[in-house]
């Protein structure tokens, strides 16, 4: 039997490739000698001198061992288990006569038979081509592995299964925090099986039994890999060391390889360290905005955060955050994005290919995990910039068993206020905080408890009149239970709150207070099974109970004579059950196929209008009232959602990934307004509004060049969209009793080409991305009033054909490192005035076609400056200085183009909020 | 509410550097002015249209009217009616009976020969209807009750007119007399008629009855501390029925608002109309030429009527009149800037006047000295 194989000598780090004949019995040469209390080295060096034999070993574990043995015409793996099996140590000798001593287990010097044939039943054929004296130990309770070199043996030598596979499952975290390491690969080479890390840090990977190097490789960690015995069935717990030279380094990295070879296609990746370097106006990182440098994703204008992903409208986004859902991720309307950066951990973007996990929004899914807090060591960071300071602590409680990590975030901008010379402004507020806490227990190896904990608030105060406020506040708890090495789930609560209200308090007769309100409180099970190499199953089931205060305007002390304006409450619920299968057919060939199906009741207790049939829905053809009881089924709505994808990997850095996805969404935003707004609201499906579905193809070609250094990919879609949520002419949205007479059953569809090139290494790095994608609109109804445009196909409101986007860092030195963004769009459709005209004796206005014309091209260039204090790895705090300029080139992109009425004239305007080149300064520290 | 919370921003936007400039945007080709159609054709009386032509946005005049333009009334399968233009952009037809069962359309040469056709639409005939008003706690309703027959047209629209007499801010008893003569009033200016006419698009509709009555529709809706309501008030409300597709029309037309274009405003939508342009379809023509006819009602409501509600003035904001000597008071009152009020005496004697604004004191800068003729 001859087989090529190769391996990593342990222990001193040799890099062999060897081509071995079995057995030692062409090793004539004979030993002879008489060896009384020599030392060990002693007694090598004669063999040594004697014959060809090379001897390896660790020197100190062998320099207090003295060999007595007399021997005489021996072959020398009879001298050598003399010498050696009373004191424990085992010996390997190879083809090329050299000698191998460990301690314990000998060195496996071939490869399990069936290495090459993976998934092909069939024992191991053991090779016990060396005296193996271990005695197995008993299984420890978990290996925590940190180093490279040492031969970590996983599961029970004895207990070895006969199908020649076992499970090595465990987590991945970060040797100084203890911090799990999300969607890092885990892999062998020969043959490739591998695997990514979860939000937990867990991995699991089914490997034939035998030798392994397993490698690791993960954004923001350093590369790295394990020696593995695989035996049986075992855990591996493997701490990675943290890049240490990309503490705010500017880079991009991400899994090398994943481009092509992962599963997922239409995923953007961003870790922290990336969303750091992008340039923003305050000089505060702000991950809404670097994702809105992404491709497929755009937004109607820099001061709006709600982003419209692949011609998908702002509420058809899921945002979690550790699970729970956000409803208004932005601070100041959108000046800020609500999630303070030093908390976060990863930012996972799903445009296509949605998992089944995930549901009840049309166009993606927006993951954001904040860290677990350092397990080992108290620690802290913060910044100090022109708007805004935040800080974070993060330390363990019980070491290595459960951290915590909390962070508050405010601004000074109401002191800012206070300082202007202008006394509207000068009484006038405006003011926003966040705070998050975050604490992980580790009860024992299978079981760990996250719990999450959010707040923000935003408050602004006009003069001493109009006083506005919203809050998002979330609460998520997350117990993960590791039933095996194969099988693992999570069992998540979460409640989120959205509230805003406005306060009026100008005139005492008309004080008042609006209010509007959200919450949500939902349960899920998830479940992960590995259950072989071929197949890992998904499943779970969730469900959701939505109660929405629509809205209510009450009087503000006892001189209003505002009469109380109240809508009754709505409440809806939304179960699902999901499975997903991501079956490896071959190397190559990966499907995931998976189905969820959701349904969805509105339940009362409600009046619902009936309105005549055949005529447009308003107030004059209600005709009745049904009433409802509480929990009474008022409609019920229900469809499965397939999801599938396949990866074909062409060569070793092409591949081509396609996907089909359906989604069906129960919960819309009602905004006539094209951003988002926080005066929005969310309305639930009923009898009237039927829930959104959507349907996805994408299709996409990925090449990684230069040894996977530079990564391209080519995505392109097609989507379609029905019963989304368009308005009728001059809705009205807010304190509405029938919302049904102001809003309408639109259909849409959308398409697009998205070009990315990235390099991810060097000195020059960064990505460039081109999109050309068009989404439109048809509202097409019986009834010629409710019609748009003739019942026509016209542009959305964030229909921007072409988007270039440019993200280019340069590092001069590890200390100081400069970045340059560009981005240029098409202009946001608008619907114009063209004219005027008397009717009736009154002026009327003539439009344009719905969106009909656009805004002006949006263009605007950034520039950033990072220093960096020293490296040491081991100083009191890190810090650095963010420079950074806003809108290099002053141009004056419009945010807003309105029209005034003035003197009988109508003059159009252009508001443009960045108009100059704006500087800021950010002090960060990390200690 | 809301606009309140967007001026705030755009308050803080505009400390952020920000910065607003005029924008024109490019439009498509207007090289000409597009035609309006004002009016409807009437089937039982006398039609009167009125043509215009739109206006840039940032034009301040009024619109300019089409003159010298031929309109014929087109009946489907049977004879035209002209129409003749009585003051300049106004066409009016004779006195006209036309068969409400018939179809029919306008057609318009204008001056520089372009052709214009509306679409033939079936004439409604607009039923009698009732005119009330009923005292509510918080101010009156006016009401309309009408009854047409379930086969003739479900859909109307309303248009009013309202007059009320008022009076100003102060009693002017005295008057300026050039040269430099100040005597009593002959021509009284406090109290004054005045007419509005709102511009307010009033529709309802009975489709979603089995029965072709409105009761009780509320036309308008006057707050019981309305000056309107202080003496006496009369409305005239004027009713047409109308075709299912006039009635979206003005539904579409009232529900594009003043407010426009802004990334906060409701999405406003085109709206034309039911005209072509022979020579050219492509160009806009705006209105809506229906065939109906109109009803008439006026009613009164007298103060005496009324519970006693508190009123509004509308000259809340006039000043307590000052006072001039009589050495100051001709070249004060020459000038027109003031008028007299009263007399100021010691004792018997005139030593000089109260005085206020004409804008407090003068009726006739807000409505008519002439007595409508239907005013009873």
């Amino acid at each position: 039997m001859v087989f090529f194989y190769r391996t990593l000598l342990i222990a001193l780090g040799s890099f062999l490739v060897l081509l071995p004949v079995l057995g030692q019995q062409n090793n004539t040469k004979l030993i002879t000698g008489d060896f009384q209390n020599v030392k060990f080295e002693q007694f090598v060096r004669e063999i040594e001198a004697n014959s060809t034999y090379r001897f390896y070993y660790d020197p100190a574990l062998m320099d207090t061992i003295k060999v007595n043995l007399q021997v005489q015409g021996k072959p020398l793996p009879v001298v050598l288990e003399q010498a050696l099996k009373p004191i424990n140590f085992t010996f390997a000798i190879d083809q090329e006569n050299q000698v191998y001593i460990t301690k314990g287990r000998a060195i496996e010097l071939n490869l399990p038979a069936n290495f090459f044939t993976p998934g092909q039943a069939g024992a191991v054929i053991a090779q016990n081509n060396v005296i193996n004296t271990n005695t197995a130990e008993p299984e420890r309770p978990r290996t925590r592995s940190t180093s490279e070199l040492k031969l970590y043996e996983i599961g029970n030598s004895r207990s070895a299964n006969g199908s020649g596979k076992a499970t090595i499952a465990g987590h991945l975290r970060d040797i100084k925090s203890g911090e799990a390491v999300i969607g890092a690969s885990i892999y062998i080479e020969a043959p490739l099986i591998g695997g990514t890390s979860d939000q937990f840090g867990y991995y699991s990977l089914t490997l034939p039994v035998g030798r392994h190097e397993v490698k690791i490789k993960g954004v923001g960690i350093k590369n790295t890999r394990r020696q593995i015995m695989l035996h049986s069935d075992g855990k591996l717990e493997i701490e990675v060391e943290e890049d240490i030279t990309n503490l705010k380094e500017v880079v991009i990295e991400a899994e090398k390889d994943k481009n092509v070879a992962g599963m997922q296609m239409g995923l953007e990746k961003l870790d922290i360290k990336t969303l750091k370097q992008v340039p923003t106006a305050f000089g505060e990182t702000d991950i809404l905005r670097v994702i809105l440098t992404l491709p497929g994703v755009k937004s109607v204008g820099e001061g709006s955060t709600g982003m419209n992903v692949r011609g998908g409208a702002t509420d058809q986004n899921l945002i979690l955050f550790n699970d729970a859902t956000i409803y208004n991720p932005s601070h100041l309307f959108g000046f800020f994005s609500a999630f303070n950066p030093d908390v976060l951990k990863t930012v996972e973007l799903y445009k296509s290919a949605i998992p089944a996990k995930y549901g009840g929004r049309l166009s993606s899914v927006l993951e954001i995990s904040t860290r677990d807090g350092n397990k080992k060591q108290f620690a802290g960071s913060g910044g100090i910039g022109l708007l805004t300071s935040r800080l974070t602590l993060e330390g363990p409680i019980v070491k290595d068993k459960t951290s915590f990590i909390i962070g508050g975030r405010t601004t000074y901008s109401d002191w800012i206020l206070k300082q202007l010379p202008n006394s509207t402004l000068r009484q006038s507020e405006a003011s926003f905080y966040d705070v998050n806490a975050h604490i992980t227990h580790e009860i024992n190896d299978k079981n760990t408890i996250y719990a999450t904990g959010y707040q923000s608030q935003d408050k602004f105060k006009l003069g001493t009149d109009t006083a506005f406020q919203y809050m998002n506040r979330n609460a998520s708890l997350k117990w993960k239970h590791i039933f095996n090495n194969k099988l693992y789930g999570v069992l998540t609560g979460a409640h989120s709150i959205f509230n805003y209200n406005i306060t009026s308090d100008k005139h005492e007769s008309t004080a008042s207070k609006l209010t509007y309100g959200i919450n949500q409180s939902n349960v899920q099970a998830d479940f992960n099974f590995f259950l072989n190499p071929t197949h890992t199953i998904d499943f779970g089931a969730s469900t959701i109970l939505y109660q929405v205060s629509p809205g209510s305007q009450t009087p503000l002390g006892s001189k209003s004579l505002i009469a109380p304006n109240i809508l009754s409450n709505e409440k809806g619920q939304e179960s699902a059950l999901y499975i997903s299968d991501l079956i490896n057919i071959s190397p190559r060939i990966a499907v995931q196929l998976g189905v969820r199906y959701s349904m969805y009741k509105a339940l009362g207790p409600k009046d619902v209008f009936e309105y005549t049939s055949g005529l447009s829905r308003n107030e004059s053809s209600i005709i009745d009232t049904t009433h409802y009881k509480n929990g009474e089924v008022m409609a019920t709505y229900h469809g499965p959602e397939y999801r599938a994808s396949i990866k074909y990997i062409l060569t070793d850095n092409s591949s081509v990934k396609a996907s089909f996805n359906r989604m069906r969404q129960y919960i819309h935003m009602l905004s006539n307004t094209a951003s988002m707004s926080p005066t929005d609201i969310w309305k639930l499906s009923d009898r009237y509004i039927r829930p959104q579905i959507g349907d996805q193809y994408a299709i996409g070609y990925y090449r990684n060049l230069r040894s996977n250094t530079i990564e391209t990919s080519v995505e392109t879609y097609y989507k379609s969209m029905r019963d989304f949520v368009d308005y009728k002419n001059g809705a009205t949205l807010i304190l509405n009793h029938h919302i049904e007479t102001d809003v309408i059953n639109a259909e849409g569809k959308a398409y697009g080409v998205e070009l990315m090139v990235k390099k991810l290494t060097g000195k020059i790095n960064g990505w460039a991305s081109y999109t050309y994608s068009r989404t439109l609109v048809r509202v097409n109804t019986a009834l010629a009033s409710d019609m748009v445009n003739d019942g026509k196909y016209y542009p959305s409101n964030f229909d921007k054909p072409h988007d270039f986007t440019l993200i280019g860092n340069y590092r001069f030195s590890r200390r100081f490192s400069t970045s340059l963004n560009a981005t240029y769009s098409t202009g946001r459709p608008i619907t114009l005035p063209l004219a005027k005209y008397e009717i009736g004796g009154a002026q009327r206005v003539y439009y344009s076609q719905r969106n009909e014309y656009r805004v002006p091209d949006y263009f605007r260039m950034d520039f950033a400056m990072n220093i960096e204090g020293n490296h040491k790895v081991r100083k009191l705090s890190h810090s650095s200085w963010s420079l950074s300029v806003y809108n290099l080139t002053g141009r004056k992109n419009p945010y807003s183009v309105y029209f005034k009425t003035e003197n009988g004239k109508i003059n159009g305007y252009k508001l443009s909020i960045f108009g100059q080149p704006i500087p800021t300064v950010t002090y960060n520290f990390k200690f | 509410m809301i606009r309140k919370v967007y001026l705030f921003l755009f308050i803080i936007l505009s400390f952020l550097n920000s910065c607003v400039e005029p924008f024109s945007p490019e439009v498509k080709s207007h090289t000409s002015s597009f035609l309006v159609v004002d009016g409807f054709i009437n089937i039982s009386g006398v039609t009167t249209i009125k043509l215009s032509r739109t206006q840039n946005l940032g034009e301040n005049m009024k619109p300019s009217v089409e003159n010298r333009a031929q309109l014929q009334i087109k009946e489907e399968s049977g004879s035209n009616h002209n129409l003749t233009e009585i003051a300049p952009g106004t066409y009016q037809s004779a006195l006209l009976n036309l068969n409400p069962g018939k179809r029919y359309q306008l057609h318009i040469r204008t001056d520089n020969g372009s052709e214009y056709l509306s679409l033939l639409t079936s004439a409604s005939t607009t039923p009698d209807f009732e005119l009330s008003s009923r005292i509510q706690n918080d101010g009156l309703q006016i009401l309309v009750n009408t009854n047409d027959n379930p086969n003739s047209s479900r859909y109307y629209r309303w248009q009013y007119e309202e007059t009320y007499e008022f009076s100003s801010g102060y009693y002017s008893g005295y008057e300026y007399k050039a040269p430099g003569k100040i005597e009593a009033r002959q021509n009284d200016i406090y109290y004054c008629w005045r007419t509005e006419v709102p511009t307010f698009i009033k529709i309802g509709n009975t489709s979603g009855l089995n029965q072709n009555i409105l009761s009780n529709q509320s036309i308008v809706f006057l707050p019981k501390n309305t000056e309107k309501l202080r003496y006496k008030y009369s409305i005239l409300v004027k009713q047409y029925s109308l075709s299912k597709e006039e009635y979206q029309y003005w539904e579409i037309l009232s529900k594009n608002t003043e407010q426009i274009g802004t990334l906060f405003d409701p999405l406003p939508s085109q709206l034309t109309g039911n005209i072509q342009c022979l020579n050219n379809p492509a160009e806009p023509v705006l209105g809506f030429v229906g065939a109906t006819s109109e009803k008439q009602k006026r009613i009164f409501v007298d103060k005496k009527d009324l519970p006693v509600w508190p009123y509004k003035t509308g000259y809340e904001s006039c000043a307590i009149p000052d006072t001039v000597g009589l050495g100051d008071a001709v070249p004060l009152f020459a000038n027109g800037g003031s008028l007299p009020v009263g007399g100021v005496y010691r004792g018997p004697a005139l030593v000089g006047y109260t005085y206020s604004t004409p804008d407090c004191v003068d009726c006739r800068l807000r409505g008519t000295k002439v007595r409508p003729s239907f005013w009873q």
